[in-house]
């Protein structure tokens, strides 16, 4: 195999370069990779909410064809008023934004969205009959319930109230 | 919620539980006794039962004393219907005596009551009762929603649903 010949001086121009740059290239590399981690991380959490709003939002349909009588003990299913009340306030939800953990139907006849951390739980149902119920309770003291109605200002309270009882 | 068409008790395996037959209900209850409630997946998260499996008036349950947990799956207590894949939870007696008080100051109580079916004598009933009646009453709806919590903190899975 023939030898490459390489120049001295090309050689040494190199090496040069290695001695003078690499403390300012590595600061370069370093805060690129941290930025790039970064955005990684606040990426991967949209993509997180979108995903758990996808989920939510998949559930709910699947509990819009549910048919009476679906809990054995004669619940009527959602109706599409509930339905749609439930979408309705996930969205303001998600303009806050907070995200539900889990939404159910309900045997009273309508939907409820779960909000949850650590032993804290609160949930907002939306009845059949138009009726709307905000409770919060953990496992050891008296649960506290709001009745609600249907409207902008009462929602907007109950996710203050949520958000004030499962944060503090 | 996925249900199969009826299966009389005389085509399954499965011993059949205790039909009324002329019996008579039994109203008393000891304290200890069970009562045993059919869920789907959908009502239990982390072994944590919800609210959401209760509705009023009048949620049924089967009783310990004349039947298993299991008796509560079959066709027989379900008005012939199948509910394949399906749990039990279970709950002290003593502690679905529960109450909640109405914006009014009305105290509404639950009270178990045996009311037997021709095909699931255990069949049993809690009632909301506000004194001085008797009678199941309608509580107002925060009290029927503080009830349906401090009911399902009161039950437990017995047997877990897998649907």
């Amino acid at each position: 195999m023939p030898a490459i010949a390489t120049s001295p001086m090309k050689t040494k121009a190199i090496r040069a370069n290695e001695l003078v740059e690499p403390a300012s290239s590595s600061r370069k590399i370093m805060k690129f990779f941290a930025e790039l981690i970064k955005e990684a991380r606040s990426t991967s959490r949209f993509l997180q909410i979108e995903k758990q709003y996808r989920d939510l939002g998949a559930a709910l349909e699947t509990y819009a064809n549910l048919e009476d009588n679906w809990d054995s003990y004669g619940a009527d299913k959602p109706s599409p008023s509930a339905i749609k009340a439930t979408a309705e306030f996930m969205e303001k939800v998600r303009a806050e934004p907070f995200v539900p953990d889990r939404i159910i139907p309900s045997a009273e006849g309508g939907i409820a969205i779960y909000f949850t951390k650590g032993p804290k739980t609160a949930y907002v149902e939306y009845r059949n009959s138009g009726g709307v119920i905000l409770a919060m309770y953990d496992d050891k003291n008296d649960p506290l319930i709001v009745e609600l109605a249907k409207n902008d200002a009462d929602e907007y309270r109950a996710l203050r109230l949520i958000r004030n009882y499962v944060t503090s | 919620m996925n249900t199969e068409p009826s299966a009389s008790s005389e085509t399954t395996s499965q011993a059949r539980p205790i039909h009324q037959e002329g019996r008579s209900a039994v109203d008393a209850f000891d304290p200890e006794e069970l009562f045993y409630r059919r869920y789907s997946a959908v009502h239990v998260v982390s072994g944590q039962i919800m609210p959401q499996i209760i509705k009023f008036p009048k949620p049924s349950f089967t009783r310990s004393k004349f039947s298993r947990p299991e008796d509560v799956l079959h066709v027989d207590c379900c008005d012939g219907k199948q509910y394949v894949g399906w749990g039990v939870v279970e709950g002290k007696v003593s502690d679905l005596r529960v109450s909640a008080e109405s914006g009014d100051k009305r105290k509404f109580v639950t009270s178990p009551r045996h009311v037997p079916e021709k095909t699931c004598y255990s069949h049993s009933e809690l009632w909301c009762l506000c004194a001085p009646s008797l009678e199941d009453s309608k509580p107002s709806e925060s009290a029927k929603e503080k009830i349906r919590i401090l009911l399902s903190r009161a039950l437990k899975v017995r047997i877990q649903a897998t649907a």
